[in-house]
Order: structure tokens, then sequence, then C-alpha cells
């Protein structure tokens, strides 16, 4: 069997032979029965089981959620809307909804469907709190309204039960709820027989919920004359939290990671029309759309500032937002008269979700993480609260924030649930080799979400083989993977997280997904740079430099000065000679330093394209994006050998990671991690190694 | 909106008609082409046949509940039932190790077939090759899983490549260090046992 193995040099080294041929002999006699046995027992469950997983594993939390059901009045008899509350206490902030006639659809009357005498509601109402809506110009109808009997709903705790189910775990455990408007047809029989969102709870997977459940509502028909006909209604769903169910929490429940909410990739990449390439010089950084967005964010911020002093010497108002200090003043000056000045916004009750992000930054830099995360938190409910949406940048920071604020603690008591990176061996995703090393490792955070996003089925395989929950931190795990996936649900341009995103693809090695994902963030964020170059870098991988360089060459134009010449640096390829003087030069005199530099090093020059560039460019770019920046240890290997075929990582203790960059020859080259700041350098013996091989020749 | 291509990509959501002892189409074929490479590979991991069987029909079962979310456009059919079957030899071996040892006695295998005309060396041949897999079952995961996916599977490298997501080259040369580490370990688990 040896003609399998297919070795680099053609054969099997002799003294392995024999071992292979006697591991290549063993067989077992398999039970004759067991194949039409098993089949029958496939075919048996195909046939009777539900073959829904995830909600039978669904597990049901004791303390589940206040779920209120609002059954619309839209074909109460008048004009006036009605507002019906079933179920449960509305919060005192929350703003009533108010059913509004709907455009409905009366069938003929169907005379030949018997029912029986139209009973009450199983369960008597509520004494209602009814609110009158604007007086509507009435729907056009072909039924007199007088005589128009509106659908009852049946087993009301039985609907309000099912929601309560399929409440996502991470919602409740991130206090989030929402209102979910549908618009459902209730057929002659009492079934809901198409049901659609009219307007979102904010979270896809709430609606999701919502739509999921809705066919299994069941009513009295609505009767027009005495006979059975079909409606649209227009049918609110609330779901609130739980506040016993917050997270983190030492008494948190166990959560199942497999009820974890995924997304369905189509959902996220429905930005369909892929960007065209050609067109990207044409874009402008910081197109409408995100101009729009902050804009609108600033403006709400400035309101709850209310203090024009404060923005005309700590301004401007988007870098306040952003928590950026001015040259003119230092930053712990900054940091605390504007955080004073909003702080005493807060207090006089003047505040918006912008407010309280804004001064969520400033307490994470000044070190006062709990408060931050309090104001993150509190900015989240207020943004889910109101009726006028915010801008859906602040909500996307938001969550950011929050979700980086639940990863340090998560980081660094290394003790929630974990996944063992070996477990993702078995994923779809070719990072997987890339997931922590073997042994003691773990995967990344960053990695779990992303494949979260990418191949959920398979990370089902990943979580049942290799999660291991520890005591309660799986509430913080749960948690931050949702505030990350809301992160980019909820403001497709958002940078940090999508730039995230895109890098692990590019860990992972999945070029074509990167292309496609890094033209759309690309197109969403009006050309943002780090869309372009990770466009460049997958066009590069997959050997298409030609369309790369342009790119690159596009993206490069558009980033400030400083980050330019980080990438451009050269001084990693250089021998010890040649750096030193490159160090010395002018900016300007680098440029044209490096020109003549590339033009020696193209290894193609009939071609058009400098490969040798592309290639530095985007080791460049993986570097920065991915190691921290060019300039450090981890960085610096890179772009003068490029990626390893693996990595190793041993977990020292104490929050130090040795990692081996495997080259497949020569000694490994060393690194210590530290996984409180993230930051990796070389060993001493790693450097020693790397400056002599930087003396023996100059990397190509 | 997902475009049509994206959904055309997302796999085989087609419902198959549920009658009296059918399986979906596909599935059925699948169950016919690769039930005994899945077998073989999780045989090849576990002690005893029995666990095997149970372990395999696990696989089953999972592949048909997530048979509508099998993506063609990731993994051939093979690769995605040996990543099942992984998934589930790992599930296997983690609830041993909780429980205790991970070693298999040195009692011959009922199941193991020796091609030996003689009694005699068909007891040495079983012995021999039980202690190969004791051997392998002490190596590091990721080698257990190469040796697995080579001498239970019967995958070649190509497939292998496809299974772990690595080069034809890499899995040549992770196979070759396997193979030498496994060695090793037999080699010492010997000198070990003349010491004695």
């Amino acid at each position: 069997m040896t003609d399998l193995f297919d070795f680099p040099d053609g054969n099997l080294p002799d003294d392995l032979k024999s071992l292979d041929a006697e591991l290549s002999s063993i067989r077992y006699e398999e039970r004759a029965s067991f194949v039409p046995e098993l089949r029958a027992e496939l075919a048996r469950a195909w046939t009777e089981e539900p073959l829904r997983l995830r909600s039978s594993r669904r597990r049901h939390i004791a303390a589940a959620a206040l779920i209120t059901l609002l059954l619309g009045g839209a074909a109460v008899p008048s004009a006036r809307a009605s507002l019906v509350r079933l179920m449960g206490v509305l919060g005192p902030e929350e703003q009533p909804v108010v059913v509004e006639p709907v455009e409905e659809e009366v069938r003929e009357p169907i005379r030949s469907v018997e029912l029986s005498p139209v009973q009450p509601p199983a369960a008597p109402l509520e004494p209602a709190e009814v609110e009158t809506a604007p007086v509507e110009e009435p729907q056009p109808s072909l039924l007199p309204d007088a005589s128009r009997i509106p659908p009852q709903m049946l087993d009301r705790e039985g609907a309000e039960e099912m929601l309560q189910d399929e409440y996502p775990d991470a919602l409740q455990l991130g206090q989030i709820g929402g209102v979910v408007r549908l618009r459902m047809r209730v057929d002659e029989q009492g079934r809901v027989s198409e049901s659609s969102v009219i307007e979102s709870s904010g979270f896809e997977s709430l609606d999701r919920v919502a739509v999921r459940v809705a066919p299994r509502f069941r009513f009295v028909p609505a009767l027009q004359s005495g006979q059975p006909v079909a409606l649209w209604i227009e049918f609110p769903v609330l779901f609130q939290p739980d506040p016993a169910r917050a997270a983190p929490r030492s008494l948190a429940p166990v959560v199942d990671p497999m009820s974890l909410p995924t997304i369905d990739q189509s959902e996220w990449w429905h930005l369909s029309t892929p960007l065209d390439l050609e067109t990207v010089a044409e874009i402008q950084w910081g197109g409408t759309a995100v101009e729009d967005e902050l804009a609108a964010a600033a403006a709400s911020l400035e309101q709850a500032l209310d203090d024009p002093t404060v923005i005309e010497r700590y301004g401007p108002v988007s870098a306040i937002l952003e928590g950026v200090a001015p040259a003119s003043v230092t930053p712990t000056e900054w940091r605390t008269a504007v955080g004073d000045a909003l702080s005493a916004a807060l207090d006089r009750g003047s505040e918006t979700p912008a407010s309280l992000l804004a001064l969520g930054r400033i307490r994470l830099r000044q070190g006062v993480r709990a408060e931050a995360r309090q104001l993150f938190e509190r900015g989240l409910q207020m943004a889910i609260r109101e009726e006028a949406a915010p801008s859906d940048w602040v909500v996307a920071e938001l969550h950011y924030e929050r979700g980086s604020l639940v990863r340090d603690n998560w980081t660094a008591s290394h003790g929630v649930g974990s996944v063992r990176a070996e477990a993702f061996g078995d994923a779809a995703c070719r990072a997987a080799r890339y997931s922590g090393g073997t042994g003691t490792g773990y995967a990344s955070v960053e990695r779990l979400i992303a494949w979260n996003y990418l191949c959920p089925s398979e990370m089902e395989g990943v979580f049942d083989a290799g999660f291991e929950l520890r005591e309660n931190s799986s509430a913080d795990l749960t948690l931050m993977m949702a505030s990350f996936r809301t992160a980019i649900e909820a403001y497709a341009p958002h940078t940090r997280a999508n730039v995230g995103f895109l890098v692990t693809l590019a860990e992972g090695g999945r070029w074509e997904t990167l292309l496609q994902a890094a033209r759309r963030f690309t197109r969403v964020s009006g050309g943002h740079p780090d869309g372009i170059l990770l466009a460049g870098m997958a066009l590069h991988r997959l050997d298409r430099s030609a369309e790369a360089a342009p790119l690159f060459s596009a993206a490069l134009e558009r980033m400030d000065a400083a980050r330019r010449d980080e990438l451009s640096n050269v001084a990693a390829l250089l021998g010890p000679d040649d750096r030193e003087h490159y160090r010395r030069l002018t900016a300007a005199e680098r440029r044209a330093w490096e020109e003549n530099y590339w033009v020696t090093k193209d290894r193609e020059p009939e071609t058009a394209v400098n490969e040798r560039w592309v290639e530095h460019l985007s080791r460049a770019v993986y570097a920065d994006l991915a190691l921290g920046g060019v300039v450090g240890d981890a960085g610096e290997v890179w772009v003068r050998f490029g990626g390893p075929e693996t990595i190793h990582i041993v977990d020292g203790g104490s929050g130090r990671l040795t990692e081996f960059w495997d080259y497949g020859s020569g000694p490994d080259i060393t690194f210590v991690r530290w996984v409180s700041s993230d930051r990796t350098d070389l060993t001493p013996e790693g450097r020693a190694y790397v400056d002599d091989l930087g003396r023996i020749f100059s990397p190509e | 909106m997902p475009t049509e291509s994206e959904v055309a990509r997302r796999g085989p959501v087609k419902r198959a008609t549920r009658t009296e002892d059918s399986l979906p189409g596909d599935f059925e074929e699948w169950y016919v082409e690769y039930q005994s490479a899945v077998y073989r590979y999780v045989r090849f991991r576990v002690a005893t046949r029995e666990v095997a069987e149970d372990v395999t029909s696990t696989v089953f079962m999972k592949a048909l509940r997530a048979f509508h979310r099998y993506d063609p456009g990731r993994a051939s059919p093979k690769t995605w039932l040996l990543r099942i079957a992984r998934n589930a030899v790992t599930d296997h071996l983690r609830s041993l190790q909780r429980r205790g040892s991970l070693h298999v006695s040195l009692d011959r295998i009922p199941d193991l077939v020796a091609d030996i005309p003689s009694h005699e060396e068909r007891v040495i041949k079983q012995e021999r090759i039980q202690r190969l897999l004791n051997g392998a079952r002490t190596l590091r995961k990721a080698d257990q899983e190469v040796l697995s996916l080579r001498y239970g599977a019967g995958l070649d490298n190509a497939e292998i490549a496809e299974h772990l997501g690595i080069s034809n080259n890499a899995v040549a040369v992770r196979l070759h260090r396997a193979l030498k580490r496994l060695k090793a370990s037999i080699e010492a688990e010997e000198a070990e046992t003349i010491d004695q």
C-alpha cells in the first residue's frame, strides 16, 4: 500500500515499510447483520422522528422570560385601534405599542365550511387596557364593519410557552428584548397560513423566533356574517428578558453551547452585488452612508452633552464619540474634563446611547472597566427601548465594546467554557490548524466567533466534541459571542468587528471567501482601506497578483502617512548594513529608495506587476492586522519569511504561551506570547536565530 | 436576500418525501457507499466491535439529522461523514478518559482478521497487531487521526488532505512522522517488556 503515500521523495523510507505493511494488513470482520440493522434504524428515525437537532437539545430554562403577546385589533369593527395586553407587564419605560388598522384581505365568505359555534377565547381576557390611536381612514373593505368579528386567539399560554422556549439564550443573558411586529394571515380554519415581519425588533434572532412560532398559533377564525373568513391581522410580540437571568452572574445557568444562535451565511452575505474591483479607485473613503451614521451619532451625543464650551474646547463631537483626545490637550486632562461633562449630563437625565457609549469609552481608558461595561449595557438597553432607533453604528459599537470587555474577562480567567483547539480539527474551516495548537491549547475567541459565522453546522460538531464547561463562565462566552455577532448584524460597515472577521478568514487561508467578504465590506464601508488591502491579499494568494497590485496601491493612497510608511517599510528585509542606511533616510528619500529596491527584486520584470512587492504587501498587511503591527517581533518575522507551515502553541501557565513557528527545515522560531496583552516577542534564542539568518542572507 | 447561487451553495435543502422504510435519496447512496469506510475508521480507533457499531450508528444518525445542512461546496460526503465520525470517536474517547484507561487488553480481539493458515501464527500476528493499535493509541491525537484515516478508512493522500484541509505533501509528511513515532513507541514498549 505504499503507493498511496506519495512521499516527497517518492518512496516510503525503508525502516517504515514493514510497519506500513502491517498496519495496512489490519482487517476487522464486520458483523453481517449490522449494516441492514443500522439502515433500518436510520429509516425509522427519518420516518418517525422530528429531525431537529437544535430544538431537541435546547434546554428549558426554568426562569423563563416574560413574553407578552399583543393581539392587534386589526379587525376591530371600528376605526379605533385597541391595545390589549394579554399577559405580563410592560416595563415602565416601554412605549405602548399602537396597533393600527392594516390592509386586510377578506376572502369571499366560505359557506361550505362547517364550524361549530364560535367559542369565546379559552381564557377570558384580562381587564383590557385600551388605548386610542389616532383615527384612521377606514380601510376599504368588502364587508361592513359592523358584521365583522376579529379572530380570537386560543391557548394564549401555550403560545407564550412556545415563545419562551425559543427565546435565544444569548439574548436572554444579554438582557436583550424587543417587539416584533408580525403580519399574519389567519385562515378560515383559524390557522396562521402566512406570516411575515413588518417591523423588526432590531434583532434578527428574535424576529426569527416570532416567525418560526407564529404558524403554531391557533385562533377562532374571523367571522363575517357568521361565516368564517380569512383575515390579515397585525400581531406584535413583545420579548422581555427576565432580569434574573442577566449574565454574567455567579449563579448563571449552564448554557448549552448548541443553543447558541448562529447566523446563516447567506444572511450576512446579503449585501449581494460583488464590488467591481476596477471601481475601487473611485471609491472615496468615508462614503455617504458611513458619514450619515456618524453624523447622526454625533448629533445625538451633542444633544445629550448640551455644553458648547466642552465641545469647543475638547471636541469635535465626533472625536468625543470615538474617545480620542485632540492634540491640544493631554489625554488625561481630556478624559477627566469630558468624562465629568458627560457624567453631569447623565445626572441631569440627559443621556442617549451615544453619550453612554462615549462615557463608557472614557471609563475604559481610565481603567474603570466595570463601570464602562455597565455604561455600554445601559446604552444598549436604551437603544432597544427607544422608538426612534439610534444610529446603527452606535448600536454596533456598544455591542462590540461590551463584547470586548467580556472577552477580556474570559481570557483573563481562562476558565469559562472552553473549546480545546484539537476539537477544531473537524471544522471545515482550514483555520482549525491554527486554532491554538495542541496539548493544552484552546481556541481563541475571535476564531470561535468567526467559525460560528462561517460553518455553523461544523461548529455543532466542534462544540459537541470539544466544549468543556468550566465553572459558570459559559455565560460569558455566550454573551460575548452574541455581542460581537450583533455588532456586525447591527451595522454591516462596522469596522472593528468586520476587519477582525476578515482577518480570521485570512488566518484560515480561505481566500475565495475572504475576497468576497472583503469586497462586500469595502462596498458597505465606502471603501475602507482594510477591506481593499484584504481583498488584495486574497487576490494575491489566489495567484491573481496583477489584480492585487492596483488594490494595494489604491489602499495605500487612502490611508494616513504613518500607516502607509509602516506597511511600506522594508527594514525587515535588509541585511544589517542596508538596514542601518535605510533607517537614516528621510521619509521622502525612503520612498525613492524603496522604489529602486523593488525594481531590483522584481522576479519577472517582463510582467506589469512586481510580484515580490505584492508578496511583501500581503505579508505586511497580515502582520499589521493580525500580529499587532509590522514592527513587532512577530510582524518582523512574518514580513521576512512569510507564514510558517504550522504554529505550535504550548501553554506555559500564568498567561504565558510559547509559540513555535515551524518553517519545515531548520530550528523553529520561538516566541513568547503574553495573553494579557496579546503581545508576541521572540525568545532570546528566537531572536538570535533570526539575527543569524539576517547576517547570512537577506530573505527573499 | 441570498442570491440564487448562494442558495445553491448551501446544499441539499430539498426535502425528500418520507415514506415507510425510506431514507432520503442521497443519504441512501452515502450509506451504501461509505458505511464501510466510516465503520473501519471508527473501528481502528476504538477497542471493540460493539463500541464501533455504537459509534458508527451515532455517526449516521447525526449525519441524517444534519443532512439538510450538508454543503457540497465545502466537503465531499465521505469527508463530511468522516468528520462527524471523528467527533463521535472523540466523544467516546473522552468518556473513556473520564472513566479510566484508554488502553485495551492484549487479549485477542474476536473480529480481528489475520489471513494466516496456522493458528499459532495467527495468534502471534493478532497480538502484534493489537500491540500496534495500542501503540497508536498512545500517540497524540493528530497522529492517531492521520493513521486511522489511512489504515482505518483507507483514504489516500488526496482524500486525507481534503479531510484535514492540508496539502498532499503535508499529509505525506504527517504520515511519515506518525509512523516514526509509532515505531518508537512500540520499540520503547517492547524494550520495557524485555526489561521486566
